[in-house]
């Protein structure tokens, strides 16, 4: 942008000025009912102001973005009830809406106005109102729907404790072609009755052509009143119960019934479609019935010439296969969940880690919209809680410390992701300390994990290794969270697990940078089976950069290392016979496999090459442990069970020696 | 003792035996330990006995979840014995062991894992065992079957309990001892 504020094209002033109006009449409905805000104006004016700021920012109006952003940011925490709707606020608000108004027209009109009013709102801070105990934790939920509430859901669940009015759990079903029109006009039939909180998945239903639903309605009206909500369509209706604590509050004194049963028990691991991708999965359905229909025809059209008759057949299998390798990437898409809900864990995480740990601390995170498989954000969080927790206790220094190295007190972890192709890339990255590697050192020769000699001579990228082995934990004291010798060699085998690879770069006195590269899918992995002394494994594709006729020729550095010159640039490679030592075969090593984990490179010379297979991977389990090279088994064929090669391990140990620690009993 | 194979064989109805998975017979049992028609008792401890080498041993029926036919296995690159390969049970990759390292008896597994591995002989079976670190796997020459001690019943091993072995089934001929599966996993 140039620094004169070029005056922006008419589709933006007529769009921000009708948006800030619409914000200005919601926010004065919002004052009419200030004592017990509507949810959904709430809501909506929530959206309006980020639509506004997504406007701005769009066409470079950094002024109202700035603006709207200060008030989309004290609008989220009134929808989320963390802050309350006062008076002064609201004029504050409205005051807003004046100068988007006139900045759309005239963008250098309200600049420094602008300027001291997103100052003024976001300062509007305070202290958490909750007090006491989260009424919350006294209803009856069962935990994996707890699990899946968003914060949205469980504020508004809180209110509707707090109006003393009861929250219902509704089992209903729906036909899977209108139900989507059939929850809409339920919501618009609760209106003034109740409020339908959370939409969760059910159990299966007994029919296929129907879906099932847990529903979540917050209501002070009595049971009749809300069957007659759900007039006509089945559906299991109860009170979730609220557990009595001392303070016996209003909302004991509803009817009592238990959520036993696991009636929602179909929402632990469960997942959120997007409709139309359901609708699309649907269209699929649809086209593979017409295929079993052609085919039936076929069966009827014998009296054809045989000829004719195989050409059908063949064209009527090629659609087939065509659909259901369409239905295949839809129901991989369908997986994909944006990490959005593990990076808002992780906030709460840290605020009470932080708070434990005595440190201040601020937890910032991009990339928060990227789409990775829900299996991988399950299986991700564990590791993110213990890397999280790595940085907070032994990375952020006490605040009195990072003063004395000019550093601002409060430390600073950040949270990103980004996809790269098939691949997602993961950093956590802290301004702490950094690594101490000489602690490191010394560490090692304590645990017996190197001798002197080795330790000595050993790089920071070598001790790396080290930091991700079995028992290593520099912990000088043990805190309540870590330190208690379960490291990071956790996370690494979990990672493995997950395909993934991790690795650490700290630079010393400034911090320290995790780094998890995962494929984006989990559903299966593509693998590329090779042969090797009569053995075959699976190389994850994601990390196969090449494949290439080897004709054993190589060079040899000073060091001993073989490399081999690969479209211009000289890598290391080796023989993965000889790096497991298996028995070598006279037709051995005709292959090259270049594989990749960031800016590395290494040839895996190999025998056979066997194709590609979707593989469905299964980790070693905790007896073994870390097996250095292989990060899991899939099974192939028939009972045939093939170990997938841990590319990231490989890397390591060709380019930094041999591994620390063999599998063993 | 006529009653010993059929009671057996209901006691290992929950196993997933297959009709080709039948046992070789069962050794006599010893009159002294054993009531054959008598639901297992709190006061009762069930053991399974096998056979490795000439030796005889036992581990606590209770910690067996399974009993399989030797296999060949999937190898594990660079793995040291005891740890023989792993085998994939249902989608669960189980390490398999060979437990007679840890009883200080020459090993008799033939090679089970790779290109190059024999055919494992027709009595060889796999002891699936749960441990504390997940299922595991024993490879014992021959299973011979199931006997009931009571409480307090086995014989103190000679010159006292060591390491894993608990005790020793008594009237057993040439001595059965009976071991800590976790123990021999150590």
């Amino acid at each position: 942008m140039s620094p004169r504020s070029d005056r922006p094209p008419p589709e933006f002033s007529s769009e921000a000025v009708e948006t800030a109006e619409a914000l200005g009449r919601n926010l004065l409905l919002l004052e009419r009912t200030s004592a017990d805000p509507d949810p959904e104006v709430l809501n909506s004016v929530f959206r309006q102001a980020h639509s506004l700021k997504g406007l701005a920012a769009t066409f470079g109006q950094t002024p109202m973005a700035e603006l709207a952003h200060a008030a989309e940011d004290l609008l989220d925490r009134f929808r989320l009830g963390k802050a309350r709707l006062s008076t002064g606020r609201l004029d504050l608000l409205l005051e807003a809406v004046e100068l988007f108004q006139r900045l759309a027209e005239d963008p250098s009109a309200a600049v420094e106005d602008a300027r001291a009013l997103a100052a003024r709102l976001s300062s509007m801070d305070e202290a958490p109102e909750r007090m006491g105990e989260d009424p919350l934790e006294r209803l009856e939920l069962q935990p994996e729907v707890r699990r899946v509430l968003t914060e949205f859901e469980e504020h508004r669940l809180r209110e509707t404790l707090r109006r003393g009015e009861l929250v219902w759990s509704a089992r209903v079903e729906y036909p899977l072609d209108t139900f989507d029109r059939d929850l809409e006009q339920l919501k618009a039939r609760l209106r003034g009755v109740g409020e339908l909180v959370s939409t969760l998945p059910g159990p299966a239903a007994d029919r296929l052509d129907m879906l099932s639903f847990v529903l979540l309605v917050g209501s002070g009206a009595g049971e009749p009143a809300l069957r007659a909500v759900f007039a006509g369509a089945p559906v299991e209706l109860r009170p979730v119960a609220v557990r009595k604590e001392r303070r016996p509050g209003p909302e004991a004194e509803g009817p009592r019934s238990t959520t036993e049963g696991g009636e929602a028990a179909g929402a632990a691991r469960t997942l959120r479609v997007d409709i139309a991708r359901l609708d699309a999965l649907m269209d699929d359905v649809g086209e593979l019935r017409l295929i079993g229909e052609a085919i039936r025809g076929l069966s009827d059209a014998r009296e054809q010439s045989p000829r004719a008759w195989t050409v059908e057949l063949l064209r009527e299998q090629r659609r087939l296969v065509r659909r259901l390798d369409i239905l295949q990437d839809r129901l991989l898409q369908a997986r994909m969940v944006p990490l959005r809900p593990l990076f808002d864990r992780m906030q709460r995480l840290v605020r009470r880690m932080a708070r434990e740990a005595g440190k201040e601390l601020v937890l910032e995170t991009s990339g928060a919209e990227v789409q990775i498989d829900k299996r991988l954000v399950e299986e991700l969080s564990d590791p993110l809680v213990h890397l999280v927790r790595n940085a907070i206790d032994h990375g952020i220094e006490p605040a009195g410390l990072r003063e004395g190295r000019g550093k601002p007190r409060a430390g600073r972890i950040l949270l990103s992701a980004e996809q790269l192709g098939a691949r997602v890339v993961l950093a956590l990255t802290d301004d702490g300390g950094g690594v101490d590697w000489a602690r490191v050192r010394e560490v090692a020769i304590q645990r017996g994990l190197l001798d002197e000699d080795r330790a000595r001579a050993a790089t920071d990228r070598e001790l790396q290794a080290v930091l991700f082995s079995p028992g290593f934990s520099t912990a000088s004291s043990v805190s309540a969270m870590s330190g208690r010798g379960v490291g990071l060699d956790v996370v690494k085998t979990n990672i493995a697990g997950l395909s993934g690879v991790i690795d650490v770069e700290s630079r010393a006195g400034e911090g320290a940078t995790f780094r998890i590269t995962l494929p984006v899918t989990l559903a299966t992995v593509r693998g590329l089976l090779v042969g090797v002394s009569g053995r075959v494994y699976a190389v994850p594709l994601s990390s196969v950069l090449d494949v290439l006729a080897h004709d054993g020729r190589h060079g040899v550095t000073d060091d001993g290392r073989r490399m081999v010159p690969v479209r211009g640039y000289n890598i290391p490679v080796v023989s993965l016979a000889e790096t497991f030592g298996l028995p070598r075969r006279a037709e051995g090593g005709a292959y090259l496999v270049v594989v990749g984990v960031a800016e590395r490179r290494l040839g895996l010379v190999v025998d056979a090459l066997h194709g590609q297979r979707d593989l469905v991977t299964q980790a070693l389990g905790p007896r073994l442990g870390q097996v250095p090279g292989i990060s899991g088994a899939a099974e192939v064929g028939h009972h045939h069970t093939v170990l997938v090669l841990d590319v990231g391990a490989l890397l390591d140990e060709v380019l930094r020696g041999p591994p620390l620690l063999v599998a063993q009993a | 003792m006529s009653e010993g194979p059929s009671s057996l064989e209901a006691l290992l109805a929950r196993f997933r035996f297959r009709p080709d998975e039948e046992l070789d017979g069962t050794a006599p049992l010893p009159a002294s330990a054993v009531e054959p028609d008598r639901e297992a008792g709190a006061d009762e401890l069930q053991l399974l006995t096998f056979g490795l080498g000439t030796g005889e041993y036992a581990v606590a029926l209770g910690t067996v979840t399974e009993i399989l036919r030797a296999r060949t296995l999937t190898e594990i690159p660079r793995a040291r014995p005891p740890l023989l390969g792993v085998l994939n049970l249902r989608g669960t990759i189980t390490p398999v062991y060979d437990p007679s390292l840890r009883l200080g008896l020459p090993s008799t597994v033939p090679p089970c894992a790779g290109p190059d591995c024999d055919r494992p002989p027709r009595p060889a079976r796999i002891l699936v065992v749960r441990t504390a670190l997940g299922p595991a796997g024993l490879w014992v020459d021959r299973v011979r079957g199931v006997q009931r001690v009571r409480n307090g019943g086995l014989e103190r091993p000679k010159g006292g309990p060591t390491g894993g072995v608990i005790g020793v089934l008594p009237g057993a001929e040439g001595g059965c001892s009976v071991v800590d599966p976790e123990w021999l996993l150590r």
